[in-house]
């Protein structure tokens, strides 16, 4: 789905390595800092950007705050709950509870501390990429790879691995709808069965079809090295300046809190 | 120089030890429109890997202009830039992320800069109507939209010869109307277009010579007329009449046309026949 986003909306123009390194920097601030308010405006100003250029051009809403912020955001709210749990042998802080001889589960204001930072932190970075991963192609991906000079086998691991990704997705799907219309599910132990001969096929396919991959690009003179073609893309300095001005705000944000 | 692409004694046998091409002797000439048929397995994908030189034969020879192949990397890489082939499944030949890097992946091989390799897959977008597709993910096209762009990835090269294993695999009656067009494009472009196909009406209408292929020797090479009039070499290489001819013979039987007319290739033809 991120693909069919992609293709789709205006951001899309603006140079992939300035929207990498808006990312990247925005994460970046909001680990070293840790601090609630700095990631707030980042979360902010992310979504802002994602709502505002990808939501609104294509009309998917809903789908995409439910797939690329609420379960992500549960998950991180449930992982950070937890660490604000801590197992100690006095009982004191705002909450307790005996678990063991002489041990307690206890809730301490360091702990929530440390839980709401870890949230804050973690769901600014979500939406730093989901933000890069919504307004960057694949190939513009390839293309930020380049930029900072990746070894050439790499790259074209990545965009070979992102193709045979929907080739065994597509090759695992018309297997198990082969296999149901043969009474695969009927009951548990013939569904073993069949995920293990599902999975052993896709195996032995995926070799074959690497093989014709191979074949087509060797008969398109390959010769050991995947070139890409460059697009031209919008580099205009604004963007540049709103990505730093963006990130110079999220570190002032961050350092008065520390101070205040 | 007559024939662009000649074979002599052509004999390729897998890792498997299963010999797929014996004895194959075979002559296309320039601008000429040649189909390979044959059942399943016969060895026709096996044949136009060894033209593409992707497949090295154990014995015999492959030919393009009348020089032999050299299967050094830098006589591969010549002979592809000459010799485009676009596979049966269109999922085996596209790879790269987006339409417009996977056109662009042969020039760019080839050598071509960045600006060139843009105006070229411009012409050939235009030319097969993948304009607004460029910029789309590849796993998201539809069977027909993939097969174009596969063709378009080969054409944009502008190989010398194109060969084609069965253009009208897993497409729409649409679809396939459209990949028979751009290959008669092909053709009235003075490319020699080398086609495999199970269908046998196209086969009779389009092709000007005809290679049949069984357990991989050639068992005809000739004149596509020829080889739909003769029902044993059918029968024997498990082919099919063309409904025309059917057609066409059994009018003769009824005497409504004259035993010695030529043989139709279309429906067009035999009306004039009738006529």
């Amino acid at each position: 789905m991120i693909d069919f986003v992609n293709s789709a909306h205006s951001v899309k123009s603006i140079n992939p390595n300035i929207k990498a390194g808006f990312a990247l920097s925005v994460i970046t601030a909001c680990v070293i800092f840790k601090e609630p308010l700095g990631c707030v405006f980042a979360m902010f100003v992310m979504w802002l950007i994602i709502i505002k250029n990808v939501v609104k051009n294509d009309g998917l809403s809903n789908h995409l705050i439910r797939h690329f912020m609420l379960f992500p955001i549960l998950f991180i709210a449930l992982s950070s709950f937890m660490v604000s749990f801590d197992i100690t042998d006095c009982g004191e802080g705002i909450f307790s509870v005996k678990i063991l001889d002489g041990y307690f589960l206890t809730v301490n204001s360091e702990g929530v501390k440390k839980a709401v930072r870890l949230f804050f932190t973690s769901a600014a970075s979500l939406s730093s990429m989901c933000f890069l991963s919504l307004t960057t192609p694949v190939n513009d991906i390839v293309y930020v790879l380049k930029t900072i000079k990746c070894p050439k086998e790499i790259t074209e691991l990545f965009i070979l691995i992102y193709r045979f990704i929907f080739i065994v997705l597509n090759m695992a799907q018309s297997i198990i709808t082969a296999q149901n219309c043969r009474m695969a599910q009927r009951t548990f132990k013939t569904r073993i069965n069949s995920m293990a001969l599902m999975l052993s096929s896709v195996f032995v396919l995926s070799y074959n079809k690497s093989v014709f991959i191979y074949n087509a690009m060797l008969s398109r003179c390959y010769s050991g090295d995947i070139s890409f073609l460059n697009v031209k893309y919008d580099s205009s300095k604004k963007y540049v300046l709103f990505a730093v001005l963006i990130v110079f705000i999220i570190v002032l944000i961050s350092v008065l809190e520390r101070v205040y | 120089m007559d024939y662009i692409i000649k074979t002599q004694g052509l004999n390729y046998s897998y890792h498997s030890g299963q010999t797929a091409l014996f004895d194959v002797n075979i002559s296309i000439k320039q601008g000429e429109k040649t189909a390979v048929i044959g059942s399943n397995g016969s060895g026709k994908s096996t044949l136009f890997l060894c033209l593409n030189g992707i497949n090295k034969p154990q014995k015999g020879s492959v030919f393009f202009k009348d020089k032999k192949i050299d299967y050094s990397s830098k006589g591969l890489l010549n002979l592809r830039r000459f010799v485009g082939i676009v596979f049966q499944n269109p999922d085996d030949m596209i790879f790269s992320s987006s339409v417009r890097q996977d056109i662009a992946f042969g020039l760019l091989n080839m050598g071509f800069s960045n600006s060139q390799a843009e105006e070229k897959i411009k012409r050939i977008s235009d030319f097969l109507n993948l304009g607004s597709l460029l910029d789309k993910p590849v796993h998201a096209l539809s069977g027909g939209e993939k097969k174009r762009v596969s063709l378009a990835g080969v054409m944009v090269m502008e190989p010398e010869v194109i060969i084609l294993d069965e253009p009208g695999a897993y497409l729409d009656t649409v679809n396939t109307k459209t990949v028979y067009k751009i290959i008669d494009d092909l053709s009235l472009k003075g490319k020699t277009v080398i086609i495999s196909s199970h269908n046998m009406d196209f086969v009779l209408n389009w092709a000007e010579s005809v290679i049949v292929l069984k357990y991989g020797k050639v068992v005809f090479n000739g004149k596509t007329e020829d080889l739909f009039l003769n029902n044993e070499l059918l029968d024997f290489a498990g082919l099919y009449e063309p409904q025309i001819i059917k057609t066409y013979k059994m009018l003769i039987n009824k005497g409504v046309i004259a035993a010695n007319s030529t043989a139709p290739k279309n429906i067009t033809e035999l009306e004039m026949l009738i006529k």
